[in-house]
């Protein structure tokens, strides 16, 4: 309960989503009847909140339910439990099963695999008039719309009668934005969307999704695991584990004074594209354990550097720890971490 | 320095519905006793045929060796052999492959087979090579498990590979390739599939054998950070050619092939104090399609410094004491 009381605090005028203690879990169904043994606790009470214009990072390893998350904001599935509230002309407005037809035109999402994402026998322009169909756009005005989006997004028309196939994953990726924004969004849940990418056309679709939000205000979450785009892209980065928050900062803050012992190992496994910088590598011991069966006490103890008795024991709830800079470990006031490397002089 | 492996203007065509694609077109490259060779570039340049053409795991029935040679130089001094010439199923080929040269790859579960526990799997290059019964293998096999830092190697022994992890397969690999003591190690993207704190682990791993075992690496992978803590020396491809070859600091302190330069520059740098002043320069456009021929520079529609002579293919230049590329900016 602690977490709610912290969300309450961000000025709610400037808030366009709050999530506070969503959870989703999947069962794990098992023996002959497919009775109900367990969950996978994908999200495990997640709570935060994304101002108007910005861009907060979401990151963590795989399978620690970032891309649940993404979807259970906009209802793709069904959370389990906790409040989902969307700023709607200055309205704190519950997202939940009925509302949410109204609402999904303000919250779109991009994929990381455009490709599984459109549908391969329609047509570029068919692909971005559809949601515009769907919302009873006429005939001429769409047509006009697509235009424009796919000005927008850097394709020219001679690509609107091409298919799928036809394009690269970087063309393929601007066609699932340019989709995502038919409807002016406010909200865009950007899923790893320049993971699949290489790294020449990862940097276009990350100047484009920057150009993009400049040009119409949007609100991006934006989840990835590769942590110099995150740095790059964020104005707030929230860090996953096994289902949880365990920091959310600035991403100056996070990235200069990180307070969480798993934070610290991240930034200090980024592999520099640099030789001679001062580093000192924490390695991880071990795998990630299962969301279904995760350790007790704090999720992290099992590979925590700095474990104490109480870890294993003891939950640690997210608390304040800075102005806006919440952390979940017993000794984030005690620990003095390290920044992440930085290259001095390229 | 002695060389491990010479390649020399090696061609490896592959044979498509679309009409022949020239993967590796006129590759030369050596790699020197415990070095790590990095080759970066993006998909499709031709990093992993040139790697399956050294292991002549080329996919027969489409891809094959048009030209050129690669001579793996044994440790004993003896002749340097071919590999280009030999027979990819050869008696001779088969000594060489998995026991002088070795290979890991991106996804381990490709390569790993599902119905075989792990020990099997690691016994069956043991069996081949090294005169060893199946009980001294499979005490062997566990050593490895554990020199590759499996905990439980007498349990993990004796589990399928599905029952893992993806780091814990791609240590399996590792013990794999590692168990003849090859003399050279060929890691394609073995890290690109796993998260950021497994990837610390494989990396460190792979180092640290890479020093005990005195190996030779030849590491592939299209992450200019993985290149910074791995590699000695790297090689830039860029559709079929390598176009800069250089010793890492000197690719990071000065790059000179304009690829190279855009491949940096698209890279998000961690600068948390200054974040909103610096804008990625991407290059512009993509990667063609391998069966469009280029002329010319190959890199040329994408250059923003391409000019008149870049119509002509210009040559890999040696410019300072092994510093190579391939661009008309630098004759
Ligand atoms: N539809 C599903 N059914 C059951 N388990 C799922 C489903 N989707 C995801 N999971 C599990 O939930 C956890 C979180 O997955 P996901 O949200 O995809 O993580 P991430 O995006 O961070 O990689 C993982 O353990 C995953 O296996
Ligand atoms: N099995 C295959 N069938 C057809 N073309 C292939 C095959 N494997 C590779 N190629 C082509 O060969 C070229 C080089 O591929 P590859 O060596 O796999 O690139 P990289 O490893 O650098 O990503 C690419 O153009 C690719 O499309
Ligand atoms: S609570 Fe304990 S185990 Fe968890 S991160 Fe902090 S020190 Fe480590
Ligand atoms: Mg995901
Ligand atoms: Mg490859």
């Amino acid at each position: 309960m602690n977490e709610q009381k912290i969300i309450t605090s961000l000025d709610d005028n400037n808030v366009l989503l709050s999530v506070s203690g969503l959870k989703k879990y999947y069962p794990i169904t098992g023996g002959l009847f497919k009775t109900h043994v367990n969950d996978v606790k994908a999200v495990d009470g997640i709570s935060f909140a994304i101002k108007k214009g910005e861009t907060l990072g979401l990151v963590g390893e795989s399978g620690c339910g970032k891309s649940t998350a993404g979807r259970t904001i906009l209802h793709l599935n069904k959370p389990t439990a906790g409040d989902i509230k969307f700023n709607l002309d200055g309205q704190m407005v519950d997202v939940n099963q009925r509302s949410i037809k109204r609402l999904r035109r303000h919250m779109q999402i991009v994929f990381q695999d455009p490709y599984s994402s459109l549908d391969p026998r329609m047509r570029v322009d068919e692909i971005i008039e559809e949601p515009l169909k769907a919302y009873g756009m006429k005939k001429d005005e769409r047509k006009k719309r697509v235009a424009e989006l796919l000005e927008a997004v850097g394709l020219g028309k001679s690509h609107m009668k091409r298919f799928p196939h036809e394009f690269s994953g970087g063309q393929r990726q601007r066609i699932g934005i340019a989709r995502a924004l038919a409807l002016k969004p406010s909200l865009v849940i950007c899923d790893e969307p320049v993971s699949a990418l290489d790294v020449s056309v990862q940097a276009q679709v990350i100047n484009l999704l920057k150009d993009l939000q400049d040009q119409f205000g949007l609100t991006y979450l934006f989840i990835a695991h590769d942590l110099s785009v995150v740095q790059y892209v964020s104005d707030r980065i929230a860090v996953m584990y096994l289902g949880k928050i365990v920091e959310i900062a600035s991403s100056a803050e996070l990235f200069l004074e990180p307070k969480h012992p798993y934070t610290e190992a991240l930034l200090s496994a980024i592999p520099l594209p640099a030789v001679d910088y001062d580093r000192e590598q924490i390695i991880l011991e071990g795998d990630v354990p299962s969301p279904a069966n995760p350790p007790s006490g704090c999720h992290f103890h099992t590979r925590c550097p700095y474990r104490q008795e109480i870890c294993s024991q003891k939950e640690p709830s997210l608390q304040n720890i800075n102005d806006g800079h919440q952390v979940a470990c017993h000794f984030a006031r005690e620990l003095s971490l390290a920044a992440a490397p930085v290259i001095s002089a390229i | 320095m002695t060389h491990v492996i010479q390649v020399d203007d090696l061609r490896t065509y592959i044979k498509t519905e679309r009409g022949v694609v020239k993967a590796v077109d006129g590759v030369s490259f050596s790699v020197d006793e415990k070095e790590v060779l990095g080759v970066v570039g993006e998909s499709g340049c031709g990093k992993s045929i040139t790697a399956l053409s050294i292991m002549q795991l080329l996919p027969d029935r489409f891809a094959s060796i048009e030209s050129g040679s690669i001579n793996y130089i044994p440790r004993d001094g003896n002749a340097s052999i071919d590999i280009a010439r030999l027979n990819p199923k050869s008696r001779e080929m088969r000594s060489i492959r998995g026991k002088e040269i070795s290979m890991i790859f991106q996804e381990p579960m490709t390569s790993l087979n599902p119905v075989y526990t792990v020990g099997e799997q690691i016994i069956e290059s043991l069996l081949l090579h090294e005169k060893m019964n199946k009980k001294e293998a499979m005490m062997r096999a566990v050593e490895l498990l554990k020199h590759v830092g499996i905990p439980d190697p007498e349990l993990r022994v004796r589990e399928y590979p599905h029952q893992m992890s993806g780091g814990m397969r791609q240590r399996v690999m590792i013990a794999i390739a590692l168990s003849c003591n090859p003399r050279f190690l060929i890691a394609d993207e073995p890290t690109t599939a796993l998260d950021v704190t497994i990837q610390a682990q494989i990396l460190d791993l792979m180092k640290r054998l890479q020093q005990e075992h005195d190996m030779s690496i030849m590491m592939i992978t299209h992450n200019m950070g993985v290149v910074g803590l791995m590699c000695d020396r790297v090689l830039v491809m860029y559709l079929g050619r390598v176009v800069e070859e250089a010793k890492v600091r000197e690719i990071f302190k000065s790059p000179l092939h304009p690829y190279t330069l855009g491949l940096l520059n698209s890279i998000p740098k961690l600068n948390p104090k200054e974040r909103k002043k610096d804008r990625l320069i991407p290059i512009a456009g993509n990667v063609p399609d391998p069966s469009e021929i280029v002329t010319g520079c190959r890199f040329a529609p994408r250059c923003p410094r391409a000019f008149d002579k870049c119509q002509e293919e210009p040559p890999l230049i040696e410019v300072e004491t092994g510093h190579k590329v391939r661009c008309w900016l630098h004759e």
